[in-house]
């Protein structure tokens, strides 16, 4: 391994996030490279320089009475009990769903056959018309995002 | 009051006990919101938004006692997606650019730990190059430095591989250290002994 190697391995260490097998390298390697030990050094001054560079952003704000007054709108017990019952319905829906899906599933097979090619060939068309014009909703969302 | 006694109240209904967390966290939030976005008006919409998504969420939090970081990232994920929305930066930097080691020629040899101090000067100069990082190194920085979130959790936060967090944090500080190097500013500090 190179010095540029090693510099990353001490970006690493000085992020405690280096692996155990590595640092055991990386200190052999500072004990004989004078250089990587004084970038070892620099890095540790600029991470903290970074740091305290960043921490007098915090103001003096008082948001509460804003947030406050606007939670108050939203009415918490509700919510959270609306919640959990839909979640009860949810499980009965869904298990309504998961037994029916055997029957549904059949009688969409018997229905499939009597379908014409004809009557295929135009489900397709209009499925892949349908699915092209999600996809461009799709993308649309996306950018927007 | 405890945390945890806090939180038990709001989701039994008391939501006057959320007060208490706001008034307890408000300053750090708007903190970590202003690294990240840097206007005053936007940080203050997205410190109440957080809070907002925080108490309808709150039966989400797995753990109490981890309120204060759950709430951080909720603000972090606002603030990323408020930054993307309000500017379209256009951000040239690539992730496979190798930055040069050029640091170690610009080396002196006597050191002076009086001039080793953090002086305010220095702390505005290192602001302003993190500032106008390319964006994608900057969250990468501040998350770190400041937000103290590990490789994982930047990389899940920016939906990045963590060998791209690594990369960009090699590469961001290379580029800060560059900078004060050029400026003059890096001799009392970074010396060799
Ligand atoms: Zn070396």
């Amino acid at each position: 391994m190179d010095c540029t190697e090693y510099r990353r391995l001490i970006n690493e260490l000085l992020d405690n996030e280096i692996t155990e097998r590595d640092e055991i390298d990386l200190f052999d390697h500072i004990k004989m490279c004078e250089n990587c030990k004084i970038y070892m050094v620099n890095m540790n001054k600029l991470k903290l320089t970074i740091k305290s560079s960043f921490e007098n952003n915090k103001k003096e704000v008082d948001l509460s009475h804003s947030i406050m007054s606007q939670i108050s709108k939203s009415q918490p017990k509700k919510v959270l009990h609306i919640k959990k019952s839909y979640n009860i319905l949810y499980k009965i829906a869904s298990i309504v769903v998961i037994l029916s899906l055997p029957l549904l599933f059949s009688s969409f097979s018997k229905k499939e056959t009597k379908v014409s090619k004809d009557d295929t060939r135009d489900m397709v068309l209009e499925h892949l018309e349908n699915s092209q014009n999600k996809n461009v909703t799709n993308i649309a969302y996306v950018i927007e995002k | 009051m405890s945390e945890i006694v806090l939180i038990d109240k709001v989701l039994n209904g008391d939501a006057s006990a959320f007060e208490f967390l706001i008034l307890k966290y408000q300053k750090n939030i708007y903190g970590t919101v202003f690294n990240i976005v840097k206007e005053d008006e936007l940080t203050k919409d997205i410190v109440q938004e957080s809070f907002l998504k925080a108490y309808e969420n709150l039966n989400s939090l797995r753990s109490r006692e981890q309120f204060y970081p759950w709430l951080k990232k909720i603000a972090i994920n606002l603030s990323l997606i408020k930054l993307d929305r309000n500017k379209r930066y256009v951000d040239m930097y690539r992730d496979d650019k190798e930055e040069d080691d050029f640091f170690f020629n610009n080396q002196t040899d006597e050191s002076n730990p009086e001039q080793e101090l953090l002086t305010e000067e220095l702390r505005r100069y290192v602001r302003k190059f993190v500032d106008s990082l390319p964006e994608k190194l900057r969250r990468v920085i501040i998350l770190r430095e400041v937000e103290d979130l590990s490789y994982e959790e930047i990389a899940s936060i920016l939906n990045i591989p963590v060998g791209t967090v690594r990369s960009r944090l090699f590469n961001a500080r290379q580029i800060i250290k560059d900078r004060l190097l050029r400026q003059g500013l890096a001799d009392g500090l970074y010396r060799v002994s």
